[in-house]
C-alpha cells in the first residue's frame, strides 16, 4: 500500500508539472511583453529574408535602450529619403540584455537563418558590450543555436551547475521562465518590493565587486567575436553609444575593440547631453527624446550604406 | 559539492544506484571511496588530514582496549584528545589566539608582533574531530565496542551525508549499522527519505538563501541608517536564514543516508517553538549540545555539586559551545549570553520547583502564557543572533543602538515582513501542526494526498522561488 501511495504521489507531482509545462508553452507570450518579443524575432528575420533584393535591410539591435531610444517609422522614413531605396527594419531588443544576447541572438536567428541585414544599428549604455555572466537560463531557452552550442559551453558554461540549467531551460518553457515568476508576484503584491530589491542587489554588488587596486579591468571577448562573426559576412555594423542622464564613455578595451575593428562609432552617450526631463524614469529616453536622437543618428549616417 | 547542487545529485544518484547492487562489505568499500571523493570536491589536499586523525583514533583506541593498566589508558586517550583539538587549535583557532596573544602582549607593552598565517580552514573540521573524540572517550569509558575493522572506521569517520555539517554520530549509533548489514532501502525508507530531502530542500534553498538576502543587507548597511524596525525584521531574517540553511543540511544528510539504508539522528525539532532557553537547546543543534552535555558538562561534574558548580558548569560548557562556532569573540559571547540565560532561567525553574509551583508537563501552562514565554524567547534567540552574525562588537553596539532608532516603517522593512510572511508563514504553520501532533514526522502518517499537496506546494516553492543569489551552507565553515 505504502509504495502505492509514494508512487501516486510522485506521479500525481509530475502531471503537475507536465500541465505546468503546457500551459508555459501555451501562455508563455501572455506572461510578459518581452517574452512576446523573444518569440516574435524568428518573423523580424523572416521580414529580412523576404525582403526585396534592392531594400536597405537594417536590423536594430539592442535592449530597453534601443526600444525606447529609437524611433522606428521616423527611422525608416529618414533613411528611404536619404538613400532613396525600400527600408525593411528588423528588431531585436529583448529586456535586460546586452552582448551575449545580442552576439548568439543574432547567430541564431539572423546570420544562420540566411536573414542578414545590410547594417547592423547596435545600441548601448556603458557596460552593455563588455563580458559579464549572461543569465543561462534565456540564453538556453531563447539566443544559443544548436550550431553555436559547443562554443557557448567552451567559452560560458562553467560546470556542471551551469550545463543542467542551460539543458532544463533548452527542454523546459517552465524552467526556462522560472525566474520570471518571483518578480511577477513581487513587485505585484508587496508593496515596496521594487525599491527595496534594488537597494539589496546594489548592496550586494557593491560588497562583491568593491573596487581594488587589483580588480581587472573590463573585457569584451563576446564583441569582439560578434566583430569577427560580422567580417564573415560582410555586414556592416554602426554603434550607437545611447544618452543617459549623465554622459559616460564606454570602456577602454571597447574602443579599441571598435577602432581595429574600423566600426562608424556615434558616442552619443558621451557627447549628447539631454535635459533630465527627457528621462522619464532615470534611464530610458521618452518618446520626445528618442525623435531627438533618431534624428542625430539619422545625421550622423554614414552614406555609404 | 554542495547538498543544494545539481552536482551533488548527479553523485549521489550515481552512488546510490552502485551502492545497491553491491554486497556488504563492497558497499562500504563504495561508500568510503565515494565519501573521500565528495570531501577531496571541497579540497584534496585534505584528504590527508582526515586520514590522519583517523589513523590516530583508530590506533589510540585499541591500545585504550590492549592496555592492561589505567594509566597506559588514559595516556592513549590523552594522546588521542590532543592529536584532535590539536588539528582543531591549528587550523580553526591559531591564528585567532595567536593575534589576540599580540594584542595582549602589545598591550602589555611587551612587542606587538601578530604571528598569524594563512591557514585554510577545512570544510566540516568541527563537526570531523568532535566525532572522532567521542569514539575515542566512549571506547575508554567502554561505553563503546573498540572497531576493529580499520576501513569501516575509515568510513564511521568520513560517511558523506553528515561529513561536513554533522549531525555528529556517537560511535554507538553509526558504527553498528556500517558493520553489519544494512536494511534495504523499501517503501517505508523511500517515504521517509524523500520527506527529508524534500523539506531539506525547501529549508536551503527557499527559507535560507531568500533570507539570506534579505537579512545581509542590516549587516552591510551603516547602523545609523536603520531604523528600529529594519533591524528588527533584519534579525528575524536571519534567525530563520541560519535555521533553515542548518536544518535543512541536517534534514538532507538525514533523507540521503536514509536512502543509503543508514538512520542518523534528528538534529532540529523546531527549534523556534521552544518557550525557555532549556527547550531551545534540546530542540536546536540536538548533536552537538547532547555532545557537549556528555563530553563536557557531566564530566566537569554537571549538575552533581550544588548550584553554584551547576552555574559554572553551564556556564563554561556554553562559552565551549559557542567557541566551536568560530574563532571570534562575538561566537564567545553569543555561547556565553545563552549560558548566563541557562543559568537564569534554572535557577527559576529552581525556585519555583522549591515553592511547588513548577509545572511538569506543558498543558498545565494556559495558553495565552506559553505565547508570551514563546514570544520572549524567540526574541531573546534573535537577540542573541546578533552576536552570532555580527562581525565586530562594535557592530552588535551599533545595531542594538538602532534598535533604539525611530520606529516608522520603511520599505525594507515592509519588503522584508511582507517576504517572511510569504516565505516563512506556511512553513511555521506546518511546524505549528507538527508541535500539536506531538510527533516527529507526522506527516508520513497522514494520508497520501495530503503529502502529495504538500509536496506539491514545496517543489513549486523550489522551482519558482529561487534566492535571488545562492549561498553557501553557514554550517561548512565550523
Amino acid at each position: 500500500m505504502v509504495v502505492k501511495d509514494e508512487t501516486k504521489i510522485l506521479l500525481l507531482l509530475a502531471a503537475m508539472l507536465l500541465v505546468l509545462e503546457s500551459g508555459a508553452r501555451v501562455f508563455e507570450t501572455r506572461l510578459s511583453k518581452d517574452v512576446q518579443h523573444l518569440r516574435e524575432i524568428p518573423r523580424q528575420a523572416a521580414l529580412l529574408q523576404t525582403a526585396p533584393k534592392e531594400a536597405l535591410k537594417v536590423l536594430v539591435l539592442g535592449n530597453s535602450l534601443a526600444r525606447c531610444g529609437i524611433d522606428l517609422p521616423l527611422l525608416s522614413e529618414g533613411l528611404k529619403q536619404q538613400f532613396k531605396r525600400e527600408i525593411v527594419i528588423a528588431v531585436m531588443y529583448p529586456d535586460g540584455s546586452s552582448i551575449e544576447e545580442w552576439t548568439y541572438g543574432y547567430r541564431r536567428y539572423f546570420m544562420q537563418t540566411g536573414a542578414s541585414p545590410d547594417v547592423i544599428l547596435v545600441t548601448t549604455g556603458k557596460l552593455h558590450l563588455t563580458d559579464h555572466p549572461p543569465s543561462i537560463n534565456a540564453m538556453g531557452a531563447f539566443y544559443v543555436s544548436g550550431a553555436d552550442l559547443g562554443e557557448f559551453a567552451r567559452s560560458h558554461l562553467s560546470g556542471v551547475e551551469d550545463a543542467v540549467r542551460f539543458g532544463g531551460a533548452r527542454l523546459s518553457a517552465l524552467w526556462a521562465h522560472r525566474d520570471r515568476v518571483e518578480p511577477l508576484v513581487f513587485y505585484n503584491l508587496v508593496p515596496g518590493y521594487t525599491e527595496t530589491a534594488q537597494e539589496l542587489n546594489q548592496g550586494a554588488l557593491s560588497t562583491q565587486h568593491a573596487p581594488s587596486m587589483s580588480a581587472p579591468s573590463p573585457t569584451c571577448h563576446t564583441f569582439e567575436y560578434f566583430l569577427k562573426g560580422l567580417k564573415t559576412t560582410g555586414t556592416r555594423l554602426l554603434l550607437i553609444s545611447v544618452p543617459m542622464p549623465e554622459p559616460y564613455n564606454l570602456p577602454d578595451t571597447v574602443r579599441k575593440a571598435v577602432q581595429g575593428a574600423g566600426v562608424t562609432l556615434l558616442d552619443f552617450g558621451a557627447t549628447l547631453k539631454m535635459p533630465t526631463d527627457r528621462f522619464p524614469d532615470h534611464y530610458h529616453l521618452d518618446a520626445q527624446g528618442a525623435t531627438e536622437l533618431t534624428r542625430r543618428i539619422l545625421n550622423h549616417w554614414p552614406p555609404a550604406s | 559539492m554542495f547538498f543544494n547542487s545539481y552536482l551533488f545529485w548527479i553523485f549521489f544518484g550515481f552512488v546510490a544506484v552502485v551502492y545497491w547492487r553491491l554486497g556488504h562489505r563492497a558497499q562500504n568499500w563504495w561508500l568510503l571511496v565515494a565519501s573521500y571523493y565528495f570531501y577531496g570536491c571541497w579540497d584534496w589536499r585534505f584528504l590527508a588530514l582526515i586520514f590522519a586523525c583517523t589513523v590516530v583514533n583508530y590506533h589510540a583506541s585499541l591500545r585504550i582496549v590492549a592496555a592492561n593498566n589505567a594509566r597506559v589508558r588514559k595516556r592513549w586517550l590523552i594522546w588521542a584528545v590532543a592529536f584532535s583539538l590539536g588539528v582543531l587549535g591549528i587550523f580553526k583557532y591559531f591564528n585567532f589566539f595567536a593575534h589576540e596573544l599580540g594584542v595582549l602582549l602589545a598591550w602589555l607593552g611587551l612587542g606587538g608582533e601578530s604571528w598569524t598565517f594563512h591557514i585554510l580552514l577545512p570544510a566540516g573540521i568541527s563537526f570531523f574531530t568532535f566525532q572522532a573524540l567521542s569514539y575515542t572517550v566512549d571506547v575508554y569509558r567502554g561505553e563503546t565496542r573498540v572497531c576493529r575493522d580499520f576501513w569501516n572506521f575509515a568510513l564511521f569517520k568520513s560517511f558523506f551525508p553528515q561529513l561536513v555539517a554533522g549531525p555528529i554520530e556517537r560511535s554507538s549509533h553509526l558504527l553498528p549499522q556500517i558493520e553489519n548489514p544494512r536494511p534495504r532501502c523499501d517503501s517505508l525508507r523511500f517515504k521517509r527519505g524523500l520527506y527529508c530531502v524534500l523539506t531539506g530542500l525547501f529549508l536551503k534553498v527557499v527559507i535560507a538563501d531568500n533570507m539570506a538576502w534579505l537579512a545581509n543587507y542590516i549587516f552591510r548597511a551603516s547602523p545609523e541608517s536603520l531604523n528600529a524596525p529594519d533591524v528588527l525584521v533584519g534579525l528575524y531574517a536571519f534567525a530563520f536564514q541560519i535555521y533553515g540553511d542548518f536544518a535543512g543540511y541536517s534534514a538532507i544528510a538525514v533523507g540521503t543516508a536514509c536512502w543509503l539504508g543508514f538512520d542518523l539522528m534528528s538534529n532540529f525539532r523546531r527549534p523556534y517553538f521552544a518557550t525557555n532557553p532549556r527547550e531551545f537547546w534540546d530542540r536546536w543543534h540536538i548533536s552537538l549540545s547532547t555532545w557537549l552535555r556528555d563530553y563536557v558538562y557531566i564530566p566537569m561534574g554537571g549538575n552533581r555539586h550544588g548550584d553554584w558548580n551547576t552555574a559554572r558548569n553551564l556556564f563554561i560548557t556554553m562559552l565551549l559551545g559557542g567557541l566551536w562556532h568560530g574563532a571570534a569573540w562575538t561566537f564567545i559571547a553569543w555561547g556565553g549570553i545563552h549560558g548566563l540565560w541557562l543559568i537564569l532561567h534554572r535557577s527559576m525553574f529552581q525556585r519555583r520547583k522549591i515553592q511547588g509551583r513548577s509545572p511538569t508537563v506543558r498543558e498545565t501552562v494556559p495558553a495565552w502564557l506559553t505565547c508570551v514565554k514563546w514570544l520572549i524567547a524567540f526574541h531573546l534567540i534573535c537577540l542573541t543572533w546578533l552576536f552570532f552574525r555580527a562581525a565586530s562588537f562594535q557592530q552588535v553596539l551599533a545595531l542594538l543602538h538602532s534598535l533604539g532608532n525611530a520606529w516608522s516603517m520603511t520599505s525594507y522593512a515592509q519588503t522584508c515582513c511582507a517576504l517572511l510572511l510569504f516565505f516563512v508563514g506556511p512553513w511555521i504553520a506546518y511546524e505549528a501542526w507538527q508541535e500539536r501532533q506531538r510527533k516527529e514526522e507526522a506527516l508520513l502518517d497522514q494520508a497520501w494526498f495530503w503529502r502529495a499537496a504538500f509536496y506539491a506546494y514545496l517543489v513549486l516553492m523550489l522551482l519558482f522561488f529561487p534566492p535571488p543569489a545562492p549561498s553557501e551552507f553557514i554550517y561548512f565553515q565550523f
